[in-house]
């Protein structure tokens, strides 16, 4: 079984500064992170965000225009079958030759990974229930995702790249998926970087998130990390104020009259003072979800950047 | 936009405007060598009278010779710049629509689920494109054409002003009532391609049957221009409510017919694996439309009434169009498919064929393989056919091998064929493998461009002997170029570690063993029939390519990374 090389404390992927434009528009800009060993890191952001330009990037499909990109401690354009042999990569695209049968498929992939495990092929094979002679183009959507998952994961690489697993997709095949991916990854500590704008499977197996933004990082770190450090806090004044209430920290602020909530990112002694001093009083305090999060995040620089991107390619 | 037909009229402008503008130049150009050349023939017309001198008669003939030159290169160029024309025209008007996924579609799906009715989808571009190919046949015809050929020459009647418009509808109805079979689609308007060249071509042979048969060949495009409308609406409207046939014995069939050509064994390595797609992909194709234009002019030549001649002329009345579609036509689209991706037979590649681990030289070397073979195949399948043909012909086959073997203009021919199909095979290589350009048909404008300008370069010094030895410089200065591009593409692609030693050395290996044939036969044939090997010779040394093969790799990784 091919098992992972990395060596400890060298990110599986560095990027340092990375900036893309694509004609006027700012794809990348000066985005930096790192993933470890065994993460499963989750990519959010809107669409247009800049998240399969970055993956493109990790691949060497795209050419880092200033800053870095190194994968296994190598440049993934100056020496591609280095790392793309220890990469399994699904597309969004689900650009598989359509004019292949599954098993020809299934063959043709093969040859190009010595570690190829024909019996956990097969394997997956027979779970995603893929008939071998069928022609890629007579797949549902779906099933074309599988047979993609299956080529990317029967090598059983150090590093699983998944661009929108799972759009389009209904939550029957969401599910099955991310549950082929989770096992994976718990059964054999491989590192997962990937991308969605679905929450919830996000928040469902990721350790590490970062948030893009118009090209941009607006938050990276730990999932549970993140979730710790936002919460709302449910606002009541004596008499309804003039504007909405502004409490440092505060992303968002919603309500009318006389109750506001705030979604917040702060200390909650200061946030607490700062309330009493506005004449408030806290009537409630709940965690934030991801969702809302991202949101506060995320919504309000896309609602007003004019800088949304074209897709990379 | 106040109606739909406005809009879907408005979509067509839209999405070709460069392209029909380009038609547009073609034509201004085309107008422009025509002018020229008619004021050349008008100039030395009014010589001619005049001269009494012998000084005055050698103005006279040179200012004929000038005449004729530009007539040549005018009616040269007119017939390429018109033929392309068609073909983007036929192409504007289809209407269609590609996906990576599902091939060409016909009308695009999208517009059945707009409000309008079957009818309008069909008639729009339909009376449209009638409307251009009518006018661009009277405008090439009148302004272009009539003014250069001989005033007896075919192209003013309503012959072609029936034709091409009759072609267009048939073409339109092809492609968008047979979406869901893309193979038999492919085939018929293979049929239809190849028919069309040599219907184009009945007017301007010397049939005795010709002035008969012509009324009766213009009342069948009438017709079709009539029915046409109904025919395609009725198909259109078959393809919007999503009723298709069913024909599970004959489907049963072609699975089996599939399946037994279907790969069974695993690959011995990625290269093996790459050489397989590359030749998967565009081996079918290539063979099935070979074949296809093979039995088709053969069945033409059996159907229509030929002119008298020996077993040689009516050979060469089969060949030679086989020769022209296979040099001209078959051999750069081969080019050009195998340089696009093996899964969505696009120029730029997809995300799943650049994630292959391995080396963009590997990549290169499967396409260059797999072209290779292709061509040989082509050439093999060709000249086997041509066997039969003379065998049938003239009742034997070895006097065909005398007349390959023997006669040096034969070998000549084969030898500039092959050059040529060579070259347009290789064609713009780096251009193509980078994915920057749009593929067919306008990646041919630029090819087109380059080989009709070394093709009125060649010409004018086979004229202009005083002028050899600059041509003499002009080749030196051409191989050193050549070899120059090479040598820094090569280094260039070491050094960025896109290609092995092994590679380069290959390649090499392959050029100096073809440039050493090439100089050799070039040294026979000019031995053999008289010919002055000044130029010839080291002309040949040219024709094998080394800088395009040398800029592939990096034309490539351009394509790969972005």
């Amino acid at each position: 079984m091919n098992m992972p090389t990395s060596s400890p404390g060298q990110p599986v992927i560095a990027i340092n500064g990375l900036s893309r434009r694509f004609k006027s528009k700012l794809a990348l800009d000066a985005v930096s992170l790192n993933v470890q060993s065994g993460q499963v890191f989750g990519l959010v952001g809107a669409n247009g965000a800049g998240k399969t330009t970055l993956i493109k990037h990790v691949l060497g499909l795209l050419k880092a225009e200033s800053g870095c990109v190194r994968v296994f401690g190598r440049d993934p354009v100056a020496d591609p079958v280095a790392v793309l042999s220890r990469v399994g990569f699904l597309s969004e695209d689900r650009d598989l030759p359509s004019w292949m049968r599954v098993d020809e498929l299934i063959r043709y992939t093969r040859a190009f990974h010595a570690g190829w495990d024909a019996a956990y092929a097969e394997r997956l094979r027979e779970q995603f229930q893929l008939d071998p002679g069928e022609r890629i183009k007579h797949l549902s959507r779906g099933e074309m995702a599988k047979a993609g998952l299956l080529l990317a994961l029967a090598h059983r690489p150090e590093l699983l790249v998944l661009d929108e697993p799972s759009s389009g997709l209904d939550p029957l095949v969401r599910r099955e998926m991310l549950e082929a991916i989770v096992r994976t990854v718990a059964g054999e500590g491989r590192t997962v970087f990937f991308s969605s704008h679905l929450l919830d499977e996000i928040e469902r197996v990721s350790d590490r998130v970062a948030m893009m933004a118009c090209g941009r990082i607006v938050l990276q770190g730990r999932l549970d990390e993140i979730l710790e450090a936002h919460f709302r806090l449910t606002l009541r004044f004596p008499t309804p104020p003039a504007a909405p209430p502004k409490l440092p920290g505060a992303l968002h602020t919603t309500g009318g009259g006389l109750e506001w909530t705030a979604l917040c990112n702060g200390e909650r002694g200061e946030l607490k003072a700062a309330a009493a001093s506005l004449g408030a009083r806290i009537v409630d305090e709940t965690p934030a979800s991801l969702d809302e999060i991202f949101l506060a995040r995320v919504g309000g620089q896309r609602l007003t950047s004019d800088n949304l991107l074209p897709a990379a390619r | 936009m106040k109606t739909s037909v406005a809009a879907l009229a408005w979509e067509i402008w839209r999405k070709n405007r460069y392209g029909l503008l380009l038609l547009l130049l073609f034509l201004v150009v085309c107008v422009g060598l025509s002018r020229t050349a008619t004021h050349l023939a008008a100039e030395a017309s009014r010589l001619w009278p005049t001269a009494v001198t012998t000084a005055e008669a050698g103005e006279v003939i040179e200012a004929n010779a000038r005449a004729t030159e530009w007539r040549n290169v005018a009616a040269g160029w007119s017939g390429v710049l018109f033929g392309l024309s068609l073909l983007v025209t036929l192409a504007v008007f289809a209407f269609a629509e590609s996906s990576p996924m599902r091939g060409f579609s016909g009308i695009p799906s999208r517009l059945f689920t707009l409000p309008v009715r079957t009818g309008q989808l069909v008639l729009v571009p339909m009376v449209s494109g009638v409307c251009f190919v009518a006018l661009l046949c009277l405008a090439w015809s009148r302004l272009v054409l009539a003014p250069i050929l001989p005033p007896d020459a075919p192209v003013s009647g309503g012959y072609f002003l029936l034709l091409l418009p009759a072609t267009l509808v048939l073409f339109q109805i092809l492609v968008w009532t047979l979406p869901g079979f893309p193979k038999t689609r492919a085939t018929l308007l293979t049929l239809l391609l190849t028919a069309f060249a040599v219907l184009c071509a009945l007017p301007f042979g010397d049939f005795t049957w010709w002035p008969e048969r012509k009324p009766a060949l213009m009342a069948i495009y009438g017709v079709l221009l009539v029915t046409g409308p109904f025919v395609a609406w009725l198909g259109v409207a078959r393809v919007r409510n999503g009723e298709r046939r069913h024909w599970p014995a004959l489907a049963a069939v072609a699975t089996r017919l599939a399946n037994a050509f279907s790969r069974r064994r695993d690959f011995g390595s990625p290269a093996a694996a790459q050489f397989w797609i590359e030749c998967r992909r565009n081996g079918r194709l290539a063979f099935g439309g070979l074949a296809l234009v093979i039995l088709c002019v053969l069945g033409l030549n059996a159907v229509l009434p030929s002119s008298n001649g020996s077993s040689s002329v009516q050979f060469d009345s089969v060949y030679v169009p086989v020769l022209v579609f296979l040099v001209f036509i078959w051999t750069p689209i081969l080019g050009l498919t195998v340089c696009g991706d093996a899964g969505s037979r696009r120029l730029p590649l997809t995300t799943f064929q650049a994630v292959r681990p391995v080396a963009v030289g590997e990549l290169v070397a499967a396409k260059l393989k797999a072209m290779t073979a292709l061509l040989l195949c082509g050439w093999v399948m060709a000249a086997l056919s041509a066997i039969y043909v003379w065998a049938v012909l003239s009742g034997q086959v070895q006097p065909w091998f005398d007349r390959i073997v023997q006669n040096s203009e034969s070998g000549m021919i084969a030898i500039v064929l092959g050059a040529i199909s060579m070259h347009v095979l290789v064609g713009l290589f780096p251009l193509w493998l980078s994915g920057r350009v749009p593929g067919l048909p306008w990646s041919f404008v630029g090819l087109l461009v380059v080989f009709a300008g070394i093709a009125n370069i060649v010409a004018w010094f086979a004229r202009h002997s005083e002028y050899w030895h600059l041509a003499l410089l002009l080749i030196g200065f051409a191989a050193a170029v050549k070899l120059g591009v090479a040598f820094l593409a090569f280094r260039h692609a070491l050094k960025q570690k896109l290609v092995n030693r092994g590679f380069v050395a290959g390649t090499v290996s392959i050029w100096l063993f073809g440039t050493a044939i090439c100089i050799e036969l070039m040294s026979r044939i000019c031995a053999g029939n008289g010919l002055d090997a000044t130029l010839l010779v080291p002309f040949a040394a040219l024709l094998f390519p080394i800088a395009r093969l040398a800029l592939a790799p990096l034309a490539m990784a351009m394509n790969r990374h972005r």
